[in-house]
């Protein structure tokens, strides 16, 4: 019985295994008409082959090519923000993103922190000056803190961008300080709530991103800068 | 998203233009299609499993693309086709050696074949996808891509005169 095209192909493509090809070349050894079809699949997959080579470089290489490498040094985005014309403090915000994502913001508001030096105030200053960013802790309230970034404005405050939650309700903020000796003062925030399903954050951060550019944040710092300014 | 996963993705940007122009057979939409591509995959890197080839997730990510925009674009009026645009073909004015007409005659025979033998030549025989994940990417059955790809590359050999 004459051997089918698509076997052929099969052995042609390197798709049967060792075993299976050495046995369908043995049975096409003597079969001029096989080794005929046989040598058709080869040739065009090698004519076809050599088209893999053949890739000129494309004038749209480059946007592409910034496009992702901006999106590998940057935290997961949603799809639909401009990651390219985000202001550098963006980076470190992964951990914010990826709460985001289940998150829509429902109002900014002042005052989740006590300034009157209430209990939730010392431990939040605290926290303030000592945590590199990245890390987090509990406060005595029972809030949730992590630091997601450090920078400077163009006016010279030091500020910090944390994300903190606390019974279910969940919020970023940037406080800045003008000196060590000044506390830090909330200068943004964003107060979330928890959405059912997937939720595209962008303009929430939108919103934060305009703040940011409006002070002239700077790039976040790097942990030895940061440390020093931490120190003072 | 991982460096590996961006630097392959870089790597990958011809075979995906490739894939894009074998579907739309317009330079135009494939550059569209590949953008799109680009952005999907970097939207849902974290859902690719790193055990497995990023080729076949890429093209199955551009071929749901086309298939998004041929469904928009069935009240846009004719398509152009690639024969009538002939600088589709990479006509680079490289010297024109022997290796290169073979080439330039290779590609001219693939863009004259219906669509879906086009796609799955490209798939398989240029960007050297397995049976089985041209089948995941075209959603068939390995079977009938077995069987359609034969047609293809019998349809090729007659076209460029090699049977």
């Amino acid at each position: 019985m004459s051997i089918d095209d698509i076997t052929l192909m099969a052995l042609a493509d390197g798709e049967l295994d060792a075993t299976e090809a050495r046995a369908l070349e043995a049975r096409i050894a003597n079969d001029p008409d096989a080794q005929a079809r046989l040598a058709h699949f080869r040739e065009t997959r090698a004519r076809l082959a050599a088209l893999a080579q053949d890739a000129p470089p494309h004038p749209g290489d480059a946007a592409l090519m910034a496009r992702i490498h901006v999106a590998r040094a940057a935290p997961p985005v949603p799809a639909n923000m401009p990651a390219a014309a985000a202001p550098a403090a963006n980076w470190n915000r992964a951990p914010w993103v990826a709460l985001a994502a289940g998150l829509a913001a429902v109002a900014i508001t002042i005052g989740w922190w006590q300034s009157d030096g209430g209990p939730g105030a010392d431990g939040l200053q605290t926290a303030l000056v000592s945590l590199p960013a990245g890390e987090g802790t509990v406060l005595e309230d029972g809030t949730d803190l992590t630091v997601i970034a450090s920078f400077r404005t163009s006016e010279g405050l030091f500020c910090r961008e944390i994300e903190a939650t606390r019974a279910g309700r969940a919020r970023l903020a940037v406080l800045c300080r003008k000196n060590a000796a000044s506390p830090f003062e909330e200068r943004f925030a964003l107060d979330l709530a928890p959405l059912e399903g997937y939720q595209p954050a962008s303009g929430e951060l939108e919103g934060l991103d305009a703040f940011l550019t409006g002070i002239g944040a700077g790039a976040p710092l790097t942990p030895e800068d940061e440390a020093a300014a931490l120190a003072r | 998203m991982d460096a590996a996963f961006g630097d392959t993705l870089v790597r990958l940007l011809p075979n995906l233009r490739r894939y894009a122009l074998s579907l739309t057979r317009r330079p135009d939409l494939a550059e569209d299609l590949v953008q799109i591509t680009v952005e999907r995959a970097i939207a849902h890197a974290t859902s690719h499993d790193a055990s497995q080839r990023l080729e076949p997730w890429l093209f199955r990510i551009t071929r749901n693309a086309f298939i998004d925009m041929t469904r928009r674009q069935r009240t846009e009026g004719t398509r152009v086709d690639i024969t009538d645009h002939p600088d589709i073909l990479f006509t680079d004015g490289a010297a024109t050696t022997e290796a290169r007409l073979m080439l330039q005659a290779t590609q001219a025979a693939i863009v004259r074949l219906p669509v879906d033998q086009a796609e799955i030549l490209t798939l398989v025989c240029i960007e050297g996808l397995s049976y089985a994940e041209a089948a995941e990417v075209l959603d068939l059955p390995k079977g009938t891509v077995m069987s359609r790809l034969s047609r293809a590359r019998l349809a090729l050999a007659n076209a460029l005169g090699i049977m």
